[in-house]
């Protein structure tokens, strides 16, 4: 048979692999700023620019997207080239995705810490950037998919199917959660409201984790383990089971973020049961990987690469574990909303995908550069250092998160709660904060320690841009189909694979979508609850665009110590007119719900500027620059008319009107202030917040709730 | 060795932080987070586990009993015995084998998908399962029965039964109370901030015990005077109102700025 002979693409994934740990560093250390803010306010510098609540949803976004999206590229564009035995596609693809995500990163900062924010979690970037992300991530998906069909390889490896489900289901998680009516270039509405944005949205940040985060790097796994041990694959088997039950059964399990809110009943459910299905499924993956260490035990003795991924593997099978015990409601219902949480994504995130990407790190540089590492002892020490970080970090999350909870759920005996005062549950566990910072901290000392390890690997090294490898031509003729062994089939058909993979991920989202969209009685209205007004509305982007929603919920959960503290919890029929819903998914600070008309106006606005002197000792960055910003009001009557669009019910021609009713209403309460001694003008920022928080969860009190 | 040696010190930290919570102390924790933080030990059991596999001396005897242990529990074919299970394709360099799938994990996935089947049948077919709304319902009704049987073996304060406090202990608890909630407000002195002047002889809403009981129970909410009935037990309010009343005596520094008057003057608030 004849030979190719064709070369890799080795430049592309040096690019990737440089990016990684670039943003790595960056991503890492705004997690750490974020951190000491917690207990050191100060350190917000009193900059809006700067303040926790811009920074938070920068480090998300940048460890997810930047780092591990980064090193998810990097681990593709090396092993499908190996694995098709072929060039990648088309190389100007390559480093269109490559300099396309350089450049989405760059603004995603840029406007983060503008406060350009959709306030959705992990989909925060605005919709022009959103698009961007699309084309980019097609042409990455395009790239990827033609070079599977010109490979020389029969058959498609394991690692391929997880790739190519990936890029598949993050297409649709993407473009279904962003859909938008823009009012400017830096502002739009989401098109679902409330209850319906929540599912959307959840449904999007379950699988961001799932089809970002989990399948590509057990694809990764699968290549770089079996690579790095000279092991075997343990189970062919096992492969093709957990890979399709994964992809089906994770896409419904998006409900499980919101147990005991207002989303129907029957969808929560859903929400816990397939979180449950998913516990095999997901340890397939992590038995597939661990056993195929078997007779290679005293390698990962030896060898960092595979430390590393061992414990990424175990940390993988851990979170995996204990997200469907926090889907169970009882446990819920004691977690949610508290540091616990915080424990669990950093179990993943620390331990699953930084770990594996680090031994992939190690394992893919010397590779690129023809050489051995420069240090074995500093890997070591990375790892023990890295590891110790998780163990701080976690260990203090999860100490800080029953606390919370605990301090939160604790009545007296006369039926009062025993910590009704918010701040004093926060004080609590500002020890904890401290500990976490420590174990952040270790974290990033270990990655440093790789970065310079790996700097003078290359540096040893000589770098092959292009790796010249020869295969036999593919003989095009697919496997028939035959019963004994029925999926040689799709592993031989790129397409027909792509479209199956598309079926199984669709299929969850459109049960769960279609009646909570269509059927009436799932969120019933009610009679009261009336739209924003254009002040109350200009407030709501303000909160908004200072990332509020990053410590304060609005979702108070039928529990009688959340009633007790907060008030009638939360209806459906509440949210109605949310563009988006900001339910948050953590409590840093108290829910603010119900907060309209709990406190004064001249409080709120003491508290702005320096929360301390209404709740002394708070946490709360302070927000001078609301009391010196002008309220931009220009565009007004395109917001009103945008949400007109969305079936919001302003009465007709009411964007004509809408900035002489703002005017007025601002006044109304610059008055009230100004009588109060307070030196401030009708047209500031802070008026409109004011006004927002003033109108919070009122709707329900005015009238009797009708359902209908 | 050194390793195993680093690893019981991480876990035994990890153990001791576990352990603190438990001993938190007069929190009575749900019964589900008990049972999820017994799991959670028993995983770091297994890693701990995973972990000596990995290492044990090679050819030691009780690596090779572990080694048979895992076999049996997942029935795989011994790596010895591997090459009838190794496919001849390969991938890059990388082989496969066709070991059977571990029957333990098979069990896991089948008990898993049973339970959630019953799960959505208990709940949702038969209905016997409580919704949401039903479930805080009864936690509402079984808490306001546990307050019925506590009230009546304690006599509350209330607003009908509150008497004004005048010896120096309830004074000084009610002092404390002042401090954490209402000096935000009022001025360390009820001098008066946001919220009125405290220390002047004029009232707004009257200036007997049961009157000022009555506003830190009820609240001024369109004034923005919070209701502290929720926060507060009656006693406590009690002693908040009698410090608040006996307030004045209290000496101010020079340069605390009074709050100007408002309300009306009652000079001698009847006291009962």
């Amino acid at each position: 048979m004849q030979l190719d002979t064709f070369k890799y693409d080795n430049k592309i994934v040096k690019a990737f692999a440089i990016a990684t740990t670039i943003w790595g560093v960056v991503g890492m250390l705004v997690g750490l700023i974020i951190a000491l803010q917690l207990f050191i306010p100060a350190l917000s510098f009193n900059l809006e620019y700067t303040s926790f609540g811009r920074l938070r949803p920068l480090h998300t976004n940048a460890v997810i997207f930047a780092f591990i999206g980064n090193a998810m590229f990097m681990g593709i564009y090396y092993s499908l080239q190996r694995l098709c035995k072929s060039r990648m596609f088309n190389d100007t693809l390559s480093w269109i995705n490559f300099w396309g995500w350089q450049i989405i990163i760059v603004l995603a900062a840029v406007t983060f810490l503008l406060g350009i924010t959709t306030s959705k979690e992990y989909a925060e970037l605005e919709w022009p950037i959103d698009v961007l992300i699309a084309v980019v991530w097609v042409v990455f998906g395009a790239n990827m998919i033609m070079t599977i069909i010109k490979r020389r390889e029969k058959q498609m490896y394991v690692a391929i199917w997880f790739y190519i489900s990936t890029f598949v289901t993050v297409a649709v998680l993407h473009i279904v959660n962003s859909i938008a009516i823009p009012v400017d270039l830096v502002k739009s509405y989401p098109v679902y409201a409330g209850v319906q944005d929540a599912l959307v949205q959840w449904w999007y940040g379950h699988n961001a984790v799932a089809f970002f985060l989990t399948t590509p790097f057990l694809g990764l796994m699968y290549y770089f383990l079996p690579k790095a041990a000279n092991r075997p694959v343990y189970s062919y088997k096992l492969s093709i089971i957990h890979f399709w039950s994964l992809i089906f059964l994770y896409i419904w399990a998006g409900p499980h973020h919101l147990l005991y809110s207002a989303l129907p009943d029957w969808a929560q459910s859903l929400g816990t049961v397939f979180s449950i299905m998913l516990i095999a499924p997901s340890w397939g993956g992590m038995i597939n990987g661990l056993l195929t260490l078997r007779g290679a035990w005293d390698k990962v003795r030896e060898e960092p690469v595979l430390k590393f991924m061992v414990v990424a593997i175990t940390a993988y099978g851990m979170s995996t574990f204990e997200g469907p015990l926090l889907s169970l409601k009882g446990v819920n219902a004691f977690a949610h909303f508290t540091d616990w949480i915080i424990a669990h994504v950093h179990i993943g995130g620390l331990g699953w995908n930084g770990f594996l990407i680090f031994g992939i790190l190690y394992w893919i540089v010397p590779k690129l550069y023809k050489t051995e590492l420069y240090s074995k002892k500093l890997a070591n020490y990375h790892f023990w250092v890295g590891f110790l970080g998780i163990v701080f970090y976690a260990s203090a999350m999860y100490w800080s998160g029953v606390t919370q909870s605990l301090m939160w759920k604790q009545f007296t005996p006369t039926g009062l709660l025993q910590y009704p005062n918010f701040l004093e549950t926060v004080l609590q566990i500002v020890p904890m904060y401290i500990i976490r910072s420590v174990g952040g901290l270790l974290y990033i000392l270990g990655v440093l320690v790789m970065v310079y390890n790996l700097y003078k690997t290359m540096k040893q090294g000589k770098f092959v841009e292009n790796e010249e490898a020869q295969a036999p031509a593919l003989d095009k003729k697919p496997e028939k189909f035959e019963i004994s062994k029925p999926h040689k089939w799709i592993e031989t058909r790129p397409v027909q694979f792509t479209l199956l993979a598309t079926v199984a991920i669709l299929i969850g989202g459109i049960v769960e979508f279609i009646p909570t969209f269509l059927v009436k009685t799932n969120i019933p209205t009610i009679s009261s609850v009336t739209p924003y007004s254009p002040l109350e509305l200009q407030g709501r982007d303000i909160y908004i665009r200072e990332g509020c929603n990053n410590c304060h919920s609005q979702l108070v959960r039928p529990f009688r110590s959340e009633t007790e503290r907060y008030g009638e919890y939360s209806k459906a029929g509440e949210y109605v007119y949310d563009h988006p819903f900001l339910w948050g998914s953590k409590r840093t600070g108290p829910d603010l719900m119900r907060v309209g008309g709990k406190y004064p106006n001249q409080w709120h606005y003491h508290h702005m500027i320096d929360p301390t002197t209404m709740s002394p000792g708070s946490l709360m960055p302070p927000y001078p620059w609301l009391a010196n910003k002008t309220l931009e009001i220009s565009n007004t009557g395109t917001k009103i008319r945008a949400l007109q669009k969305l079936g919001v019910p302003y009465p007709e021609g009411f964007d004509q009107i809408a900035i002489d009713v703002l005017v007025k209403q601002a006044e109304e309460i610059a008055l009230e202030l100004q009588g109060q001694g307070i030196d401030v003008t009708a047209e500031k920022e802070i008026i409109a917040l004011i006004a927002y928080l003033q109108r919070l969860g009122r709707d329900i009190k005015a009238t009797p709730v009708v359902a209908n | 060795m050194r390793n195993i040696f680093k690893l019981r010190i991480v876990f035994a930290l990890v153990l001791l932080n576990f352990s603190n919570i438990f001993a938190a102390g007069d929190f009575d924790a749900d019964a589900y987070v008990n049972i999820a933080f017994l799991i959670f030990l028993g995983f770091l059991a297994l890693i701990t586990f995973v972990f000596l596999i990995g290492h044990s001396k090679s050819g030691s005897e009780e690596k090779a009993m572990l080694a048979t242990i895992l076999h049996k529990i997942n029935d795989a074919k011994p790596v010895e015995k591997e090459e009838e299970i190794l496919f001849d394709h390969e991938f890059d360099g990388i082989r496969e084998l066709d070991n059977n799938l571990p029957p333990w994990w098979k069990a896991l996935f089948y008990i898993t998908i049973i339970w959630s089947a019953a799960y959505l049948v208990y709940y949702h077919v038969f209905g016997s399962g409580p919704s949401s709304a039903e479930e805080y319902a009864n936690e509402v009704r079984q808490a306001e029965i546990a307050i019925a049987a506590y009230t009546k073996d304690n006599v509350l304060i209330n607003l009908s039964n509150v008497t004004l406090l005048t010896d120096a202990g309830a004074l000084s608890k009610g002092k404390i109370i002042y401090d954490k909630n209402c000096a935000t407000c009022h001025g360390n002195y009820g001098e008066g901030l946001v919220g009125p002047n405290l220390i002047d002889p004029n009232w707004i809403h009257g200036g007997g015990i049961k009157d000022v009981y009555k506003v830190v129970e009820q609240g001024v909410v369109e004034k923005g005077m919070i209701s502290w009935k929720s926060l507060l037990s009656g006693k406590e309010m009690q002693e908040v109102s009698s410090y608040v009343i006996n307030m004045k005596n209290n000496e101010v520094p020079a340069g605390v700025v009074l709050k100007p008057a408002q309300g009306d003057i009652i000079v001698e608030p009847e006291s009962e």
